[in-house]
């Protein structure tokens, strides 16, 4: 298996942290919402697995997106933000990447569009990131379980949107090849 | 000229996922909107009993608890304990193995019996609006903390096996 190079590392690094912080960003808009709603959260993960979806779509390797989800745990406990979750975070964070990762790669496999594969896998990361939270912490049934995830499905599928412009935007960035390294003025 | 364009499944399913998210919203809400305000619900032996805690006298409550992002914060607020409701709505902590706290986002934690009948350690506040919040001093964490509380769900204590004689 091809290694990853350093600038897919760094990239990856970059969208962990991304992730970290949009959801911290966006906490207050969508405490709002879910407040009006009734139900205890689901659009700011679902925002902030976007950054999830753009880096393993952009570096094709299945378990990147697990991988991010663990270090994005590890920040996480590392820093004190673990919320609610406490010592399970890592499941928390961990299973959506592993969706994600899967989504990404049966899209892949069944030949579906770049547009379709980014949705449905922030559609799916954000579900699975709503049901891990609920099994963990939540414990809602019935009705509110269902507009939870449904919630936190909406939100990741239509961040699948933006996801795509981003990718379409880094793409070329992130492919191109890097300066051929000189040594002693020689290339 | 048409240029044919390729089928993609975006569009359908955001729009499928939209319907099925407002559809349980409307139902979500329906349902929460029947519990009153300012009022409890209390919910055992199959049955649902509306209680009010105003009856009750307030009390100050003060002490430290530790927020979800491990810092301590003192509370200093007027409430009741949640032994002292249970009671006035007719539940004897003494008999009670557990109750379940209920919000109205669905959220819920469960208190035991030995944590209601001690001193100083279960609370509910009583917050603007009129609404309830939860709080159990002692905890490592915030996840007992549950705020705009609907429902008590007392569960009795198995009665003790009485001995053959």
């Amino acid at each position: 298996m091809k290694r990853l190079t350093l600038r897919e590392l760094l990239f990856l690094a970059l969208c962990c942290d991304l992730g970290l912080v949009s959801k911290r960003l966006i906490a207050p808009a969508a405490n709002a919402v879910t407040g009006l709603l009734r139900i205890p959260g689901g659009i700011g993960t679902g925002f902030s697995l976007l950054f999830l979806t753009v880096a393993c779509e952009l570096v094709p390797r299945f378990g990147c997106g697990a991988a991010m989800g663990f270090v994005q745990s590890m920040i996480a406990l590392m820093t004190g933000r673990v919320g609610s979750m406490g010592a399970l975070s890592p499941v928390g964070y961990t299973v959506p990447g592993l969706v994600i990762d899967l989504v990404l790669l049966l899209g892949r496999r069944f030949g579906l569009d770049r547009r379709d594969r980014l949705v449905l896998s922030g559609m799916a990361g954000s579900a699975a990131a709503a049901l891990a939270a609920n099994l963990i912490v939540f414990h809602l049934r019935g009705v509110p379980l269902a507009l939870y995830v449904l919630v936190a499905a909406t939100t990741g599928a239509l961040c699948g949107l933006p996801a795509c412009r981003i990718v379409r935007l880094v793409s070329p960035v992130l492919s191109a090849r890097p300066e051929p390294e000189r040594r002693n003025g020689i290339l | 000229m048409v240029i044919p364009m390729k089928k993609t499944l975006t569009p359908r399913l955001l729009l499928t996922l939209v319907l099925l998210t407002a559809a349980a919203a409307a139902v979500h809400l329906a349902c929460a909107s029947e519990t009153v305000p300012g009022a409890l619900v209390l919910e055992a032996d199959g049955k649902e009993t509306a209680f009010s805690p105003d009856t009750l006298p307030v009390i100050p409550v003060e002490g430290e608890i530790v927020n979800g992002r491990d810092e301590v914060r003192t509370v200093r607020e007027e409430g009741w304990a949640l032994g002292d409701v249970l009671k006035a709505a007719g539940f004897d902590p003494a008999g009670l193995a557990s109750v379940t706290v209920l919000a109205a986002d669905g959220y819920s934690a469960a208190v035991t019996g030995g944590e209601l009948r001690e001193e100083g350690r279960v609370y509910l506040l009583r917050r603007e609006g009129p609404s309830f919040r939860l709080i159990v001093f002692g905890d490592p964490d915030s996840r007992r903390s549950v705020k705009d509380v609907v429902r008590l769900i007392p569960e009795k204590a198995a009665e003790a096996a009485v001995p053959a004689a």
